[in-house]
């Protein structure tokens, strides 16, 4: 009973998690996209200058003050770089051999990505479970120290409170069904 | 603009108060206050506040006094409940009459599926207070219960005031505060008081008196006695020797 609780737990907090990692993937893949349309952008402007013979003695490295973009993750650098091989492939002649070429480089870029989001799931989630609430244990000291009326009472405490909050669940989906009727009776509500 | 009837109104709070009655029922069992509610109790309840309390008492009869200390106790836990539950009805109510309004205001209805997201959200934040009062009182009660136990055995002993300890449950989750209160510097033996020198309130974070209540909600240490002669082996509960006095030692020392 309590493993299986601790399991529901565990299993939310995993899913919890992955939407986590999903919204921080997909956050990083847009600050990353911005960053290389910046980054485009300030070298567009840097060539047009070198062309137009201005670029005067400043000693600027235009890409120097990308300096704090450049700590995106490694997963939206990849995203990057996915996206430009899938356009350069989309551009690409079928059948032709730099097709064929472009296309093993993503395959294995893919290959690198999924290892990338697999190793951060997997860290991610060990952290999780050493942070997770650890089984309900007796340590040795207690078990003998404590005698068997107090280690009862200890496991009665435990029981009490998980019944209590899983009868909170079930009367609660009561109350909610309960509170629907009347505002239906009171015709508040559509459909 | 109107919202919800007033007769509306008073069937949710009804919904809600029997939720709150039904789960009092479950946390405290059949005291006098919820036996006028019980026509829609169909089962006992496998474990409650007094099991809990009868447990920690070493399971005997509990006397007249102790059955008293079991009353006050069921008595101020049902008042913690009663007053969460006044407080969640009030604002679901107001809530759903909230929610209610505003449509109106639009000239739309509202959907079931906004309504019990208004319930849920009211919902979550009495869970978590019910939670902190079952762990609360849960702890408080099987405390209680080892101290009548512990009174009981030095009257027969002849002790007035005895020395006792706390058994910390020695994991991970030991807490600081526990381990801070009740072991010595070494982390291994435990920390005797007199029982006279244990707080019967809730205990301040940094006070330097533990609480027969409990250190915080669902504490897991337990309330014990030590005997004359007896002291500690490697944390383990021993006898030491005629006449030998844990407490002395340990004051003696610190």
């Amino acid at each position: 009973m309590k493993n299986q609780d601790w399991k529901l737990k565990y299993q939310d907090l995993k899913l919890k998690f992955h939407d986590a990692v999903d919204v921080s993937f997909r956050l990083g893949y847009e600050a990353g996209a911005q960053g290389a349309q910046l980054q485009q952008a300030q070298q567009d402007q840097a060539a047009a200058q070198a062309q137009a013979g201005q670029m005067g003695g400043t000693g600027e490295d235009p890409n120097a003050q990308m300096e704090p973009g450049a700590d995106q993750s490694d997963g939206s650098e990849l995203d990057q770089h996915i996206g430009t091989l899938e356009g350069m492939l989309n551009q690409s002649k079928p059948g032709s051999p730099e097709q064929a070429g472009l296309k093993k480089s993503l395959d294995f870029l893919f290959g690198l990505k999924q290892k990338h989001e697999l190793r951060k799931s997997e860290q991610a989630i060990k952290a999780i479970g050493k942070a997770m609430k650890a089984p309900f244990t007796l340590g040795k000291a207690a078990t003998k120290n404590l005698s068997e009326s107090g280690k009862k009472a200890l496991s009665m405490q435990e029981q009490i409170v998980a019944d209590l909050m899983k009868s909170m669940d079930e009367e609660e989906a009561k109350a909610k069904e309960a509170i629907t009727k009347t505002l239906n009776l009171e015709q508040l509500i559509k459909g | 603009m109107y919202g919800i009837s007033s007769s509306g109104k008073e069937a949710i709070e009804i919904a809600i108060s029997k939720m709150f009655d039904s789960l009092a029922y479950k946390f405290l069992g059949n005291i006098p206050k919820l036996r006028d509610k019980s026509p829609f109790f169909s089962s006992s309840p496998k474990f409650s506040l007094a099991h809990i309390f009868i447990q920690a008492m070493n399971n005997k009869e509990p006397n007249y006094f102790e059955r008293d200390v079991l009353r006050g106790i069921l008595n101020s836990s049902y008042g913690y409940v009663e007053g969460l539950k006044n407080r969640t009805s009030s604002n679901i109510v107001e809530s759903v009459d909230a929610l209610v309004r505003e449509a109106k205001t639009k000239g739309e209805s509202i959907s079931s599926v906004q309504v019990a997201e208004v319930i849920s959200v009211g919902m979550e934040k009495a869970k978590s207070d019910m939670k902190l009062i079952a762990e609360a009182e849960t702890t408080k009660t099987r405390n209680l219960g080892h101290a009548m136990d512990i009174a009981s055995k030095a009257e027969q002993q002849g002790i007035e005031d005895p020395t006792v300890f706390f058994i910390v449950v020695r994991d991970g989750l030991l807490c600081s505060e526990c381990k801070h209160l009740h072991m010595l510097e070494d982390g291994v033996t435990p920390r005797v008081f007199k029982m006279s020198e244990v707080s019967m309130g809730w205990h301040k974070r940094g006070d330097d008196r533990p609480s027969a209540c409990g250190e915080h909600p669902f504490c897991r240490c337990s309330y014990s006695m030590l005997s004359p002669g007896w002291g500690f082996r490697a944390g383990f509960v021993s006898f030491i020797g005629e006449g030998y006095d844990e407490y002395k030692k340990q004051r003696e020392t610190t």
